[in-house]
């Protein structure tokens, strides 16, 4: 195996691994769950001020 | 008969399993409507935020909204670097429910085939897209940290810059919202008062469906920027086909049957297909008389 190949991996990993730590910590599940339950102005662009 | 039948699952096993995924997904997705609550699971598919019927995040809409509320998407980056890792682009082929709709409109469609050098150029379009509506997210989170707000300069856009471009969330979210709230103009006059953004996104909805009916998942090769980052990453995933040189006759059967367009052959010599636009569907592996292709894992 490469180690170009083994160096992505590696730095996938971390990066998954390391925002998933942190997300679980600063419980932003919560966040995820207020935005998915409702229509947001966002994407509703130029529709919704 | 029943021989006959035994054969014909055996044949097309990877396809019939990968549609039910595909329904089974789409109906959990829209899981709202069953009444079941929204959860915090971020997956990386193409199906909006906004939709309250839809009970799973789109990691990139999660990401470009987060941004641009100046807030760090970690659940949405966490989901788009372990998928990547670990199946590749094969959320695409599999769980994306614009993925679904891509494949139904490809199949009942004309499929013209592109060339390999356009299908890798598309990617790059797809993926210098990505990195442009990264680039401004990315802005306006620094310009609203320091209190300076630059979401003036990107109009009714400024909240998630790609649906300037998306056909998804107008699918997904805005017909919806029409729908739900009863929006819709009951004469004439009220077609004209609503605003150019929405003619635009419709267009380009309207378009997008057109073009993927004349080349399959059109949408996932050129313009889905959030499966041009996982093709990036998926050149480096764990799970991948492998061709056998020994075995492959060089038919092209393979090449033929890909929605993807990936140019399978060219990967006869290193034995293993990585290239950014394969989504793992597996077409390749069933249309293969010689059996020269599997799906690897490691």
């Amino acid at each position: 195996m490469s180690l170009k190949l083994k160096s992505a991996r590696l730095i996938l990993f971390l990066i998954g691994t390391i925002c998933l730590a942190v997300a679980i910590y600063v419980g932003q599940a919560e966040v995820v769950k207020e935005l998915l339950s409702q229509f947001l102005k966002e994407e509703l662009a130029g529709y919704v001020s | 008969m029943a021989e006959s039948k035994k054969r014909i699952l055996e044949r097309y096993c990877a396809t019939i399993a990968r549609k039910f995924t595909q329904i089974l997904v789409f109906i959990v997705i829209f899981g709202g409507i069953f009444g079941f609550a929204a959860t915090s699971i971020v997956l990386p598919i193409r199906v909006g935020l906004s939709n309250p019927y839809v009970i799973i995040a789109d990691a990139w809409m999660l990401m470009e909204i987060m941004l641009t509320r100046a807030i760090v998407p970690l659940l949405a980056l966490a989901s788009i670097a372990l998928f990547s890792l670990f199946i590749g682009r094969a959320a695409c082929g599999w769980l994306c429910p614009f993925g679904l709709i891509n494949d139904v409109i490809g199949a009942i469609g004309k499929r013209k085939k592109l060339s390999p050098n356009v299908v890798l150029s598309l990617w790059k379009f797809a993926l210098f897209l990505a990195g442009l509506f990264i680039f401004i997210d990315v802005s306006i989170y620094y310009n609203e940290v320091i209190n300076r707000s630059i979401k003036g300069y990107f109009g009714a856009f400024y909240g998630a810059p790609s649906t300037f471009i998306d056909p998804v969330t107008p699918m997904f979210s805005l017909l919806f919202w029409m729908t739900y709230n009863d929006k819709w103009p009951s004469n004439m006059s009220g077609w004209f008062s609503l605003p150019a953004e929405f003619y635009w996104r419709i267009f380009i909805m309207i378009a997008v469906i057109i073009a993927c009916y004349y080349f399959p998942r059109l949408y996932c090769k050129a313009l889905c920027p959030l499966g041009a980052v996982m093709g990036l990453a998926s050149q480096y995933s764990l799970s991948f086909l492998s061709i056998s040189k020994g075995l492959c006759n060089e038919c092209k059967l393979c090449e033929r049957v890909c929605p993807m367009d990936v140019p399978i052959l060219d990967f006869l010599e290193s034995g293993e297909i990585r290239h950014p636009q394969c989504i793992l569907c597996l077409k390749c592996v069933e249309a293969c008389p010689k059996r020269a292709l599997t799906l690897k894992f490691g």
